[in-house]
């Protein structure tokens, strides 16, 4: 019966219009089409090709690509950045695993969830990430998203994090909550390096627990270690991974 | 960071979103209290109640923070501020504001058909009806509108002058702003800093007559059947609802639909008509070459042959039309090596202003284009070809508005217009009679020198 009702989606002629640019989606029609049901398409080919996906040599903690960087700004496999941290003292995240590169197009992209506010535009990483974040899920991993301050969260109405831990389909837990409110963005690195500790933990026990921080990108790292600190000190998490569509 | 505005003006004819206020929340809801304002739901059954979008496409869901409820937000206009289900839109309905009169301070002459047109449109507006200004490229339309402008000032009404490109209206805002020193104006478009300017003469892309309800006595489309206006119904609604019911609208084209320029001949349509330009001199007619399978050409890095001879013996600037930014992509450095001094540009190029003027400047000798540079260009003695001319992008209006590219300048009013094609089509046909029609009767009206 699914076969006939294959056939009958072929000849609607059900056509997909893409999340980014709004234009149909050519249908690639093949056998599997006339076999399988086929899944709604939320990307057209040229916008899917515009993502550069992370890969080749990584930076074994902050997880950005190694390959551009010129010789003398890694070492061992990590980044100058991730060197500091550790020689700081500030070390507290143990790995972030980043899906993309934050090229033009992935800035737009982002920004049109974040600051415009389209959260139906998550939906297209739905198919794009699957791989990386199965190993999260079977290795029994705690979410926790990286929470917005009040103010923000009523402005934008969804928190970004949060909307890409669903896109990926981890239940997540609200275990940290925001205490100042100052826009990051707006602030310079040596600024966002030197503030204090900018996250609560509400009651949870979080002891020996492995846990998976959700964030939208990796820009300096200073946002995920004040949580992983925070996680760590004061929750007592054994390990503290973290996830973000793209590395800047 | 809320200035003091008065409310009064500046919600008259809008329907904004509270972040669009520049007042206190309090002195927002106590005008609503007092029946002044009214507060309507940003969405209804599924439907945008600010640009009117009901496709599912356009409408997404999310969990909101806000309402703690599944909202629903619209797509389609969030770049102007996310609309969602429990956002409320703000509309003034007490005693609407008024401008004081002002009048125009254009001292230029009109010629005899530009102050035929100009009498129309007064007519239309002491009337109410609505008026198709059907004028050729160069034929001077700006000019023809401002006497309907001061009549409409005059009696203290709102204007609204729209087109559907930015470009078009960054054009005409310092024209209209020396022509109308005195008059309240704002110009509204994607990046404006004005967006938020309230004044009785607003001159905006037609995507931001979204802001306006009920607003003008007076709108004036110009480049009515340019993308997006043409293709989008919903652009098309809100210029409707940005209008009083009894409104008078202008429509300006250089290229009316055929529908419209058949009703315009049968008298259906209310409407002026001026076939020839400004300077007294036909508009070029284009001629039709075959060019073969130009396509399959470029990809093994051929100039097709009917392109070679015509660039090589070209001598004046010119403009390459291409149906697809690839293939234009993938001819520019064969075109080179025959004319070197070319470039190309495209709708998302940068420095798309900057070529145009090194074109204008003879820094370069040739552009290719894609259709984004087919109205709107003046480049003096400028030859153009339009290479695949049987492209479903070439459509009548597209093909009448790229020859009226040539032969704009008086000290120049010729020039050549060559469709390259590999089989004609009906839409080349009729842009060639289009401006065939258009000689004739400036002919027989006697609106051509010699």
């Amino acid at each position: 019966m699914s076969f006939l009702k294959n056939l009958e989606n072929l000849f609607e002629t059900k056509v997909d219009k893409c999340l980014v640019c709004n234009n149909q989606i050519e249908s690639t029609f093949g056998w599997f089409d006339i076999f399988c049901e086929r899944p709604i398409r939320k990307l057209c080919l040229k916008c899917e090709k515009k993502f550069s996906k992370i890969f080749g040599d990584i930076c074994r903690t902050c997880g950005r690509e190694l390959r551009h960087l010129s010789i003398e700004y890694y070492q061992d496999g990590k980044c100058m950045d991730c060197i500091r941290w550790e020689k700081n003292n500030q070390q507290f995240l143990d790995r972030n695993t980043a899906i993309f590169n934050y090229n033009d197009f992935m800035k737009e992209i982002i920004s049109r969830i974040k600051y415009r506010g389209d959260y139906k535009l998550m939906g297209i990483f739905n198919d794009l990430i699957v791989e990386k974040i199965d190993f999260f899920k079977k290795e029994e991993f705690i979410a926790i998203p990286i929470p917005l301050s009040e103010e923000r969260h009523i402005e934008r109405g969804f928190n970004q994090a949060e909307a890409f831990g669903k896109a990926c389909g981890f239940h997540m837990i609200h275990a940290l909550s925001r205490i100042h409110s100052e826009k990051q963005s707006k602030k310079s690195r040596s600024e966002r390096l030197k503030t204090d500790q900018v996250f609560r933990l509400e009651s949870l026990n979080l002891a020996g627990k492995k846990i998976l921080l959700i964030d939208d990108i990796y820009t300096t790292g200073t946002t995920l270690q004040h949580a992983s600190r925070i996680l760590k000190v004061q929750g007592g998490a054994r390990e503290v991974h973290s996830l973000t569509i793209a590395r800047s | 960071m809320k200035r003091k505005v008065n409310l009064q003006e500046f919600l008259t004819g809008r329907a904004l979103l509270d972040t669009e206020i520049p007042v206190e929340k309090e002195v927002l809801e106590d005008s609503v209290q007092k029946g002044f304002v009214v507060k309507i739901e940003g969405l209804v059954d599924g439907r945008c109640m600010r640009c009117g979008n009901s496709d599912k496409h356009f409408l997404g869901e999310y969990p909101c923070f806000r309402c703690k409820t599944v909202c629903l937000y619209c797509r389609k206009c969030i770049e102007m501020g996310r609309i969602s289900s429990c956002s409320k839109l703000y509309t003034w309905v007490g005693k609407p504001f008024t401008w004081p009169p002002s009048r125009c301070h254009w001292s230029g002459r009109l010629s005899e058909q530009q102050m035929d047109a100009s009498k129309k449109i007064i007519e239309a507006l002491k009337t109410g009806q609505d008026l198709l200004v059907w004028a050729v490229a160069g034929a001077g339309k700006t000019e023809m509108i401002f006497g309907g402008i001061e009549w409409a000032l005059k009696h203290g009404k709102r204007i609204a002058v729209a087109c559907p490109r930015t470009d078009v209206i960054l054009e005409l805002e310092p024209r209209l702003k020396a022509a109308f020193p005195e008059t309240s104006i704002a110009t509204l478009y994607g990046a404006s800093e004005e967006k938020h300017v309230c004044a009785q003469l607003i001159l905006s892309t037609t995507h931001q007559l979204f802001r306006f309800k009920n607003a003008f006595d007076l709108l004036v489309v110009d480049e009515v059947d340019a993308f997006p206006y043409s293709m989008d119904a919903e652009l098309q609604l809100a210029s409707k609802e940005a209008a009083k019911l009894d409104a008078t609208t202008i429509y300006l084209t250089a290229t009316p639909t055929r529908e419209w320029q058949n009703d315009y001949f049968s008298g259906k349509r209310n409407g002026v008509h001026i076939p020839a330009r400004f300077h007294r001199h036909p508009n070029p007619v284009p001629t039709m070459k075959w060019i073969g399978d130009w396509k399959k050409a470029i990809s093994k890095k051929q100039v097709p042959a009917s392109l070679h001879v015509w660039l090589s013996k070209q001598k004046n600037p010119f403009l390459l039309f291409f149906p697809h930014i690839e293939l234009m992509n993938q001819a520019l450095p064969l075109i080179q090596q025959i004319t070197p001094n070319s470039l190309s540009v495209h709708a998302e190029d940068p420095d798309r202003k900057e070529k145009v003027q090194m074109l204008r400047e003879g820094r370069i000798q040739g552009l290719l284009t894609t259709t984004i540079l087919e109205r709107g260009v003046t480049i003096k003695a400028v030859d153009v070809v339009v290479v695949g001319a049987e492209d479903k992008t070439f459509t009548e209006a597209a093909l009448v508005q790229i020859a009226g590219r040539v032969g704009r300048s008086p000290d120049k009013p010729d020039g050549k217009v060559l469709f390259l094609h590999q089989g004609k089509t009906e839409e080349m046909i009729q842009a060639i009679k289009q401006i065939v029609t258009n000689n004739r009767i400036a002919r027989e009206r006697g609106l051509l020198d010699g």
